[in-house]
């Protein structure tokens, strides 16, 4: 016992009484046995050992949660042509085969969220400041950085040892749809929705830690060059935010989860000049003909 | 009967040249059109208002082994004109003083000067109001903020999942996207050795 640290001591203590908690409590939602489910892995609860599919239910999660804020734009072509660009992004990064989807949110918020296993949002606000494809895979190239690298798994992991995780958060939104209609699960929907959404807000007001942010802009502008836009489109839309007043409050919450635009211009100085021979494109005519 | 036939002449001549200057006028429209959505193509934004932010080169050309072509003092106001690669070309009042009309400065080391656009003033907005009976993503339009407190008020819609979901694009689809746009993926690392 001597080699383990003070917080790992805890954590293993924690995990214990959270193990033998569920065990007694035999916690059932739809189907699924959660006391059971945390009997097979401590580890999952850890959220050291998540898998591909926990990951993916857990960004399914969160996105409910984003969705429920604020619902999709009501315009098939442009959150399909937003597919598109994405997708075209997400084959040119480290994870090509995650289920990726994006979505157009309906928000005057000038923002874009990820989620785990693949999920990536950008306000109609946000969109309605670009003038071109590259500027539009400019956005989603660092939120998709933020998936490949794990960055809100990695956030949890950290919470994990604050308690606020729990082993719901990776259980399928579907199970809990399945429920609804009985009433005796209706405490056990209204405690997953509770923690789900908790955990959503820990993400999304809380926000990454800064050098996360400065790792997806350096990785999202040359998977923005990697894919054949102009990179320099990147710098473009950073420095349109840093044109808007900070006392926007359509910026409010993009100011409180990430660096100052100016500082992470600062950042990109480095990129830019490895960058200087990208010939990529900007496609504006493409753009403009999708949102008219 | 001379005259006659050399005023038929005159007026087929006339015409000839009615219809080659047509024909020429014709092809140079064209040729400006095709040239400028080149440029287009090629080109970011035009006409922005800036400030530099340090002194800085400015440069003949767009690069960094260009030669100098003097220098921009700090904090001097910039009309933006257009961009390629990480250059802007500029122009200043200091510079028309001079005589010189324009040159290449490194896009990091300027400001855009703020400007309250994004209000239904962008093309994207009034571009999204000419088709769709969507209301605008403005506030005004009562299209609805994203913050600290909806996230705390929000529930879960698994409906708008579905609806997501109904969006994706196949791998394959995203490839023909990318070919028809002429893009070409290459060799350049995401994350550096």
């Amino acid at each position: 016992m001597k080699n383990l640290s003070s917080p790992a001591y805890l954590l293993l203590i924690l995990s214990c009484f959270l193990f033998v908690a569920c065990q007694s409590t035999s916690l059932k939602i739809g189907n699924l046995d959660v006391g059971k489910l945390v009997g097979q892995g401590v580890k999952v609860f850890n959220a050291h050992n998540i898998d591909e599919a926990q990951e993916i239910q857990f960004g399914e999660n969160m996105s409910a949660v984003l969705l429920g804020v604020r619902p999709l734009y009501e315009n098939r072509d442009i959150n399909i042509y937003v597919n598109n660009v994405g997708m075209w992004l997400a084959q040119n990064s480290s994870r090509p085969n995650l289920p990726w989807q994006f979505g157009v949110i309906k928000s005057s918020a000038i923002n874009a969220f990820a989620a785990p296993g693949g999920f990536v949002f950008i306000t109609s606000g946000m969109l309605m400041q670009l003038e071109n494809e590259a500027q539009l895979a400019a956005v989603l190239a660092h939120e998709i950085s933020h998936i490949t690298e794990k960055h809100h798994l990695n956030a949890i992991k950290e919470e994990a040892s604050r308690s606020a995780v729990t082993e719901t958060l990776f259980i399928s939104a579907q199970a809990y749809q399945d429920n609804t209609n009985g009433s005796s699960k209706e405490q056990e929907y209204r405690t997953w929705a509770k923690k789900v959404t908790g955990m959503a807000q820990e993400l999304y007001v809380k926000g990454l830690n800064k050098e996360d942010e400065f790792m997806a802009d350096e990785y999202g502008i040359r998977l923005l060059a990697r894919s054949g836009y102009d990179a320099f489109a990147y710098i473009d839309n950073l420095q349109i935010l840093a044109s808007i007043s900070a006392d926007d409050s359509a910026l409010a919450l993009l100011y409180k989860t990430h660096p100052t635009p100016q500082k992470r211009l600062e950042a990109l100085v480095e990129q830019v000049h490895k960058l200087a021979n990208n010939k990529g494109l900007l496609l504006n005519k493409r753009f403009v003909n999708v949102m008219k | 009967m001379m005259s006659l036939s050399g005023c038929y002449h005159f007026k087929v001549f006339i015409k000839a040249i009615l219809v080659f200057s047509i024909v020429l006028f014709t092809m140079g429209v064209n040729t400006g059109l095709a040239f400028e959505m080149k440029l287009i193509e090629e080109t970011a934004s035009t006409s922005r208002l800036g400030q530099v932010i340090k002194k800085s080169a400015l440069l003949r050309q767009p690069s960094y082994q260009s030669e100098s072509a003097g220098s921009v003092a700090a904090k001097e106001n910039i009309n933006i004109q257009k961009r390629k690669s990480a250059w802007y070309l500029i122009s200043t009042e200091e510079m028309a003083k001079k005589g010189q009309m324009s040159g290449w400065i490194n896009m990091l080391n300027v400001r855009f000067i703020a400007t309250a656009k994004r209000e239904g003033e962008l093309g994207a907005a009034s571009l999204f109001s000419s088709v769709t009976n969507d209301s605008l993503p403005t506030v005004s339009t009562g299209v609805r903020g994203f913050d600290e407190n909806d996230l705390k008020n929000a529930k879960a819609d698994l409906k708008q999942l579905i609806l997501l979901n109904t969006y994706t694009v196949s791998t394959g689809a995203a490839a023909r996207f990318a070919k028809q746009g002429k893009l070409l993926a290459n060799t350049t690392k995401v994350k550096e050795d």
